[in-house]
């Protein structure tokens, strides 16, 4: 057995620390996020130093009912592919709610291992938790682990790898003489007397179908109803009569439906287990999460909360600590020191003026713009890390949820925007946990309004150049996000193409910790690094293209960038956004290269208007840019670049998710005519109220969000079920 | 003329390396926006890209 593969499935509850486990057991750097949903596939990896065994991390799941993608991934891999062990990660401060899926597992005829993990939690809070009570009763092997301090993670494998070994060699079970006769997979616990004869019953109908280990887990399944598993039979009729039969006349004998006796049993089970095993130390006494949450997720405290949280994360990262290091690194590395290196090289060795102008022009001046918003970029990611490790992401979520539900969202769709703070194209995908096809699309068509990071260049920019001193503008980027994400949803809510009711939305709020600093910083230099990468590749091309086009003519001589190709492509589509307040050829182009990556509209300007100029007060960073627009034109387009298509890459995802060219076109034309409606609307607003007169513009835009209004104020259609609201009240974890 | 030549061929050279790795980061199905760095970033765990590569 030691020389061939072994694998270690490994499965629990969403935010139980798999990911945390399975990174600590294989050495890898899989995102760790601090709320459910970050594993929506199952990864695979290698014991560290033992390339036979393989570690399979699954979703996080409530349950082996097939009602979610997750639990379908979960449960099509247990059953199929038959892992050699599983090793069941329970968050061991809630352990109630984790033994649900416990119990199930240990139905599936497969070794299970018991990691109790965060017991450091337990252990600080003063709680005892009788481990081998527990594990005779559940008949699983039972370990202690802190994957996050990285605490029995190795113990925990080598139990599951013994427990493998073992269960090859005696698949029937130990001699009841052995040491760990318990370890080995044979389950003590039974249901109620009456259930477990209808049990007997439905398994003696099957026996001729399955092996014998898994006689029971199939009875179950079967009693239940699960369609998905009845359909793996090839039942004859006379079989399909009895079954159901004995199902009716226990549904009748139990006053209840079959799903809900089977739950009702296990949660009988999971009590007694609890009161068996566990001491907690004052069970009265408010956790510091506890007591934490009272506030942070009070009805009416949190979305103020929450608005002052991310406008402090937004106004320190981009216009406090991290334009002091952006502005060095504009002034001093990119404005004098890179340029004067190679301007005095290049002097020196005699290249050619086109040379000359490709590198300091184009690449230097493009490349350099972008690279130069890095510091600000690093303390925004750093923020973000702060707030998802420590717990505070997850409230968010759970507080959005409230929001969401009111017009037929729920927290589900808030996940993907949360992730699409950092890059949008896990955003989108993040949305395949959203069950609800039309709110899964919805969600799809409104994650990219939240800005990404590539976005953050272009806000930095406007802000730091157009409204310098201001502290407002930054923050006022991420919530012209989330309004136009609750607004679109309130609006194609009410559409029939999207009506329907909210997904269930369960989360579990994990406690508060301190930020690990090793995890956070590692996160924020890995989004740093794939910034820089991208500046190194795309933008680089990006820049040299938009370089070359803006000096050379159609006839390819070089000439000013006003009689360049560009400035004729650029003039063509200037007019479009001119109502907008910037129908300048320069700016038409940057929102075009934008969609290349975001990050382009940055490079662009840097080529076109040149980031930093001496003049006779010293260095002046965007003259030409600030010459170019009005504060109210700037804000214009910093709307419409923020709410507008995505880049490609995104636009890619979205044609993925979609699955369907109609679709994508939906999503895209909405989220274009969306930014349009927004920009055209604010300039024109502004310009009415900076007084510049009423014209016919005016009007226009006056009847555009008299519009706006009534789809969003119109009545819609109601949900077509209370109950499935009901589903959606978030589980609170008793922390 | 000869510098020309040798920067114009470094920088011809740094193309065809950004253009590689942003063919080879779309081959790899998964986010490519984020180039090579989508190895570690949220996208992997949630696309499930290719098993080998990480292994």
């Amino acid at each position: 057995m030691s020389d061939s593969a072994i694998t270690i499935a490994l499965a629990g509850n969403p935010n139980s620390g798999k990911t945390t486990l399975f990174n600590d057991l294989t050495g890898s750097s899989q995102h760790v996020g601090n709320w459910p949903g970050v594993t929506v596939e199952k990864k695979e990896g290698r014991l560290k130093g033992k390339k036979n065994i393989i570690i399979q991390d699954l979703p996080g799941i409530y349950s082996l009912a097939p009602y979610s993608p997750e639990e379908i991934i979960t449960r099509n891999f247990l059953i199929k592919d038959k892992p050699d062990v599983i090793l069941n990660i329970v968050d061991a401060s809630n352990l109630e709610r984790n033994l649900y899926l416990t119990t199930q597992i240990t139905e599936l005829g497969i070794p299970v291992v018991l990691a109790l993990n965060m017991s450091d939690i337990v252990k600080k809070r003063g709680d005892i938790i009788d481990m081998e009570r527990l594990s005779k009763q559940l008949g699983v092997a039972v370990v202690e682990t802190s994957a996050l301090k990285g605490q029995g993670c190795k113990n925990a494998a080598e139990k599951a790898l013994w427990l493998a070994e073992e269960h090859a060699l005696h698949p029937h079970g130990l001699d009841a003489k052995h040491d760990h006769a318990h370890d080995i997979f044979t389950p003590e616990w039974r249901f109620a007397a009456p259930v477990e004869k209808v049990l007997d019953e439905m398994a003696a109908c099957i026996a001729p179908y399955v092996k014998d280990a898994n006689v029971r887990w199939y009875a179950i399944k079967l009693f239940e109803r699960d369609a998905d598993i009845r359909a793996r039979f090839a039942f004859t009729d006379e079989e399909t009569q009895q079954l159901d039969a004995i199902i009716e006349r226990a549904e009748a004998q139990f006053d209840d439906d079959s799903e809900s006796i089977i739950a009702n049993e296990r949660y009988s089970f999971i009590t007694k287990v609890i009161a068996d095993t566990v001491t907690l130390k004052d069970a009265d006494t408010l956790t510091i999460s506890d007591k934490i949450d009272r506030v942070v997720t009070n009805r009416l405290l949190a979305l103020p909360i929450f608005a002052f949280v991310m406008f402090a994360v937004y106004y320190i990262a981009i216009s406090a600590v991290g334009t002091a290091m952006t502005d060095w690194v504009n002034d001093v590395l990119f404005g004098e020191f890179v340029p004067g290196v190679v301007e005095g090289f290049l002097e020196s060795a005699g290249t050619a003026e086109w040379l000359n102008a490709l590198l300091l022009d184009g690449i230097i001046a493009g490349v350099g713009a972008v690279l130069g918003f890095l510091p600000q970029m690093l303390v925004l990611f750093l923020l973000l890390a702060l707030l998802e490790d420590c717990g505070y992401m997850a409230r968010i979520a759970f507080i959005m949820d409230r929001v969401f539900k009111r017009f037929g969202l729920s927290g589900k769709s808030f996940i993907p925007i949360l992730i699409g703070t950092g890059c949008g194209v896990p955003g989108i995908l993040a949305s395949r946990t959203i069950e609800n096809e039309s709110n899964r699309r919805l969600t799809v068509m409104t994650t990219t309004f939240i800005p990404c990071g590539a976005k953050l260049p272009i806000i930095a920019l406007i802000a730091g150049a157009l409204f310098p001193g201001s502290i407002w503008v930054a923050p006022s980027a991420y919530f012209v996000g989330i309004a136009a994400i609750i607004t679109s949803g309130i609006i194609l809510k009410k559409i029939r193409l999207f009506a329907g009711d909210p997904s269930p939305f369960l989360i579990e709020l994990p406690a508060y910790h301190p930020p690990r600093p090793a995890g956070v910083v590692r996160i924020m230099l890995e989004r740093g690094w794939a910034f820089v990468k991208r500046a190194g590749t795309i933008i680089l091309l990006a820049c040299m293209g938009v370089w070359f086009l803006s000096s050379f003519s159609w006839t390819l001589e070089m000439v000013d960038a006003s009689d360049s190709m560009l400035a004729s492509i650029g003039g063509f589509i200037a007019p479009i956004f001119d109502p907008l307040g910037w129908g300048d050829w320069r700016a038409a182009t940057a929102t075009v290269t934008g969609l290349v990556a975001k990050e382009n509209v940055v490079g662009t300007f840097g080529v076109l208007y040149g980031f930093a100029e001496v003049g006779e007060e010293g260095a002046e960073y965007w003259p030409l840019l600030v010459a170019s627009f009005t504060q109210l034109a700037a804000y214009s387009f910093l709307l419409f670049n923020l709410l507008c298509a995505p880049c490609f890459a995104a636009i890619g995802a979205i044609h993925r998710e979609m699955a369907s060219p109609r679709w994508t076109f939906i999503a895209i034309g909405y989220q274009c005519v969306f930014a349009y409606f927004v920009a055209f609307s604010f300039y024109q607003v502004g310009m009415l109220v900076t007084g510049n007169g009423f014209t016919l513009v005016t009007a226009i835009a006056c009847i555009l969000i008299a519009a706006f209004l009534f789809l969003l104020f119109r009545p819609g259609s109601k949900p077509k079920s209370k109950q499935s609201l009901a589903l959606s009240e978030a589980a609170k974890a008793t922390n | 003329m000869l510098a020309t030549i040798i920067i114009s061929l470094l920088i011809a050279l740094s193309v065809v390396f950004a253009i590689r790795s942003i063919i080879k980061s779309r081959a790899s199905g998964g986010c490519d926006s984020c180039g090579d760095a989508c190895s570690k970033c949220a996208s992997r765990d949630i696309v499930g890209l290719d098993k080998d590569s990480f292994i």
